[in-house]
C-alpha cells in the first residue's frame, strides 16, 4: 500500500486537482455556488483563450513583467552593493544598519500613492516601489550571508597566500553568491506583488490592471483569470531561480 | 566609545540635512503639490492628534488586522499541524501548498472587496489570507524538521497524544511560530491598509486614497507615518515577547 502510494501520488495529485476542478465546475453549472461571485474553470478558460486570442495577454505581461524586472535588477545590484560594502568596513556597516532596518521595517508597498501623486500613472513609481521593496531586505540578507563567512575560512586563505583580490574571487564572492541567489529568488514573489499592486493605483496596462478592470466590471472571472496568470509566472520564476540555485549550488556540502 | 558618538553624529546630521533638503525642495511652489513637505506632513499629524475620526479610522484598520491576524494564525496551526503531522500527507499536498504559496496574495484584494463587499468581514478574510502562509510555513517545516528521536523517545515512555502534544510539537513549534509572528503581524496591518486603499469605508487606507485622489501627498505621506508607527510599535513589543519566550532555549 505504502510502495503504491509513492509511486502514485503524481497520478494521485493529478486526479485529485481534476476532480477539485471538476467539482467546481459542476457546482457553478448546478447552480450549487453562485457562479456571480465564484466564476467557473469553465469562464476563467474562456476569458483566458479570448486574451490569447487577441494578443492582449502578452501585452499586459510585458507591461507587468517591464516594472517587475527594472525593480527587480536594481533593487538587486543596489542591495548588494550596499551589504558587500557594509561588510568591508565597521564603521560603514554602524552608519548604515538604523537605516536599513527602519527602510527594512516601514511598509513600503504604502509608498505607492505618494510616488504616483508626485510622479504620474507612469512606469516611474512603480519601479521605484518594487525597488525600495527589495532593496532592503538584499541588503540585510547580504550582510548577514557576509557575516557568516567564517574568520576561519578567511585566515586559512591567507595563510596560504591569498591577497585582497584572492580573497575576494575565492572566498567572499562564493559566500555572496549563495546569499545573492537566495535573496533573488525570495525577492522574485515581492517583486511581483509589489509591481501588481502598485498596478491597482492606477495603470493603463498589466496584470495588476487585468485585476482590477474586472473589480470595476463586476466580472469576477477576469478576476480569476489575471490570477491565473500570475501565478503560473510566479510559479515559473521560482521554478528558474530554483534551478540556477540547485546547478550553481552543487558544490555546498550539506545541500540535502 | 569616541567613535560611536562620532557615528550616532553622522546619523543624526544625515536625517537633519535630509529633513532640511526635502523641506527646501518641497517649499518650492512647483514642487510642494508633488512631494510636499516635512513641515506640512508634521502639520497633518498634529491636527489628527486631535481628531477623533483619524483615532477611530486607526482603530478600524487596527481592528481588521488584528481579526485577520488571529483568524489566520489559528487555522494556520490548526492546518500546519494537520498537514504537517502526517507524512503521506504532507507529501501529497506539497506541490498544492507550493502553488498556493506562490500567489501574490495582496494582488487578491479587489477579489475579496468583489465576494464580500468593502466592510470589515471582507478585510478579515483578506488580511487572513494574505497572511496564512506565513505561519502555515512555519508549522508545516518545523513538524518535518522535528528529530523523529524525541518523538520515539517518550512514546517508549508511553505518552499518548496529549502527553506528545504537551511535551514534544507544542515546545519545539512555539519558537518557530513566535518567530514567524512578527513577519506576519506586519503583513497583517499592510494587508489592511492595501485593502482600505482599494475599498474601504473607513480606515487609514481610505484616508491615504483619499488623500491620493485629491493630490495631497501630506496626507498620503501622514498616513504612511501613522501606519509605519503601528507596524513599528507592534514589531517592538512582539521582540520582547520573542525574548521572554525564548530564554529557556539553548541557543
Amino acid at each position: 500500500m505504502k510502495a503504491l502510494f509513492s509511486r502514485h501520488i503524481v497520478v494521485l495529485q493529478i486526479a485529485f486537482f481534476l476532480l477539485m476542478i471538476g467539482l467546481w465546475q459542476l457546482a457553478s453549472v448546478t447552480g450549487r455556488i453562485n457562479p456571480f461571485t465564484v466564476s467557473s474553470p469553465a469562464v476563467i478558460a474562456d476569458q483566458l483563450w479570448d486574451w490569447l486570442r487577441d494578443g492582449s495577454l502578452f501585452g499586459n505581461i510585458a507591461a507587468t513583467l517591464k516594472i517587475v524586472s527594472m525593480g527587480y535588477i536594481t533593487g538587486l545590484v543596489v542591495g548588494v552593493a550596499i551589504g558587500v560594502t557594509n561588510s568591508l568596513s565597521p564603521t560603514l556597516r554602524a552608519y548604515f544598519d538604523p537605516f536599513l532596518v527602519f527602510g527594512n521595517s516601514l511598509p513600503r508597498i504604502v509608498l505607492i500613492p505618494f510616488f504616483i501623486t508626485w510622479l504620474g500613472f507612469g512606469i516611474a513609481p512603480k519601479v521605484i516601489v518594487v525597488f525600495l521593496v527589495l532593496v532592503f531586505l538584499v541588503a540585510i540578507n547580504i550582510e548577514n550571508g557576509m557575516r557568516q563567512i567564517g574568520s576561519d575560512i578567511v585566515a586559512h586563505a591567507r595563510i596560504l597566500g591569498a591577497g585582497a583580490g584572492g580573497l575576494f574571487r575565492d572566498v567572499y564572492l562564493p559566500g555572496i553568491g549563495l546569499w545573492v541567489l537566495i535573496s533573488a529568488r525570495i525577492c522574485i514573489g515581492y517583486a511581483l506583488q509589489a509591481a501588481i499592486v502598485s498596478e491597482f493605483f492606477g495603470s493603463h496596462a498589466g496584470l495588476g490592471f487585468l485585476v482590477l478592470k474586472g473589480e470595476a466590471a463586476y466580472d469576477v472571472g477576469t478576476i480569476y483569470a489575471a490570477l491565473v496568470v500570475t501565478v503560473i509566472l510566479a510559479l515559473i520564476f521560482d521554478f528558474l531561480l530554483g534551478l540556477v540555485e540547485h546547478r550553481t549550488m552543487r558544490w555546498l556540502p550539506s545541500a540535502d | 566609545m569616541k567613535r560611536r558618538f562620532g557615528i550616532v553624529f553622522a546619523q543624526l546630521a544625515t536625517v537633519a540635512i535630509g529633513l532640511a533638503v526635502w523641506q527646501w525642495v518641497g517649499s518650492d511652489k512647483n514642487m510642494t503639490l508633488f512631494v510636499s513637505t516635512p513641515l506640512a506632513v508634521a502639520e497633518q499629524l498634529a491636527s489628527w492628534a486631535i481628531d477623533p475620526t483619524k483615532w477611530a479610522a486607526a482603530g478600524a484598520t487596527l481592528g481588521e488586522a488584528a481579526s485577520g491576524f488571529l483568524v489566520g494564525v489559528v487555522s494556520a496551526v490548526l492546518l500546519g499541524a494537520l498537514v504537517g503531522g502526517s507524512a503521506p500527507l504532507a507529501r501529497f499536498f506539497d506541490p498544492f501548498i507550493t502553488a498556493a504559496n506562490a500567489v501574490p496574495k495582496l494582488a487578491m484584494a479587489p477579489l475579496f472587496i468583489m465576494l464580500f463587499g468593502i466592510g470589515l468581514v471582507s478585510k478579515i478574510y483578506f488580511v487572513a489570507t494574505a497572511i496564512f502562509f506565513i505561519p502555515f510555513y512555519n508549522i508545516f517545516a518545523g513538524f518535518r524538521a522535528m528529530d523523529p528521536v524525541f518523538v520515539q523517545n517518550v512514546r517508549v515512555l508511553g505518552a499518548g497524544w496529549g502527553w506528545r502534544v504537551r511535551d514534544v510539537y507544542a515546545p519545539a513549534l512555539f519558537g518557530t511560530l513566535i518567530a514567524s509572528l512578527r513577519v506576519t503581524a506586519s503583513w497583517s496591518v499592510l494587508a489592511a491598509v492595501i485593502a482600505e486603499c482599494i475599498a474601504a469605508s473607513s480606515g487609514i487606507g481610505l484616508i491615504i486614497s483619499e488623500g491620493q485622489a485629491e493630490l495631497q501627498n501630506d496626507v498620503v505621506l501622514a498616513g504612511v507615518v501613522v501606519v509605519s508607527t503601528m507596524v513599528f510599535i507592534i514589531d517592538r513589543s512582539l521582540v520582547l515577547l520573542e525574548r521572554r519566550f525564548a530564554s529557556w532555549r539553548l541557543t
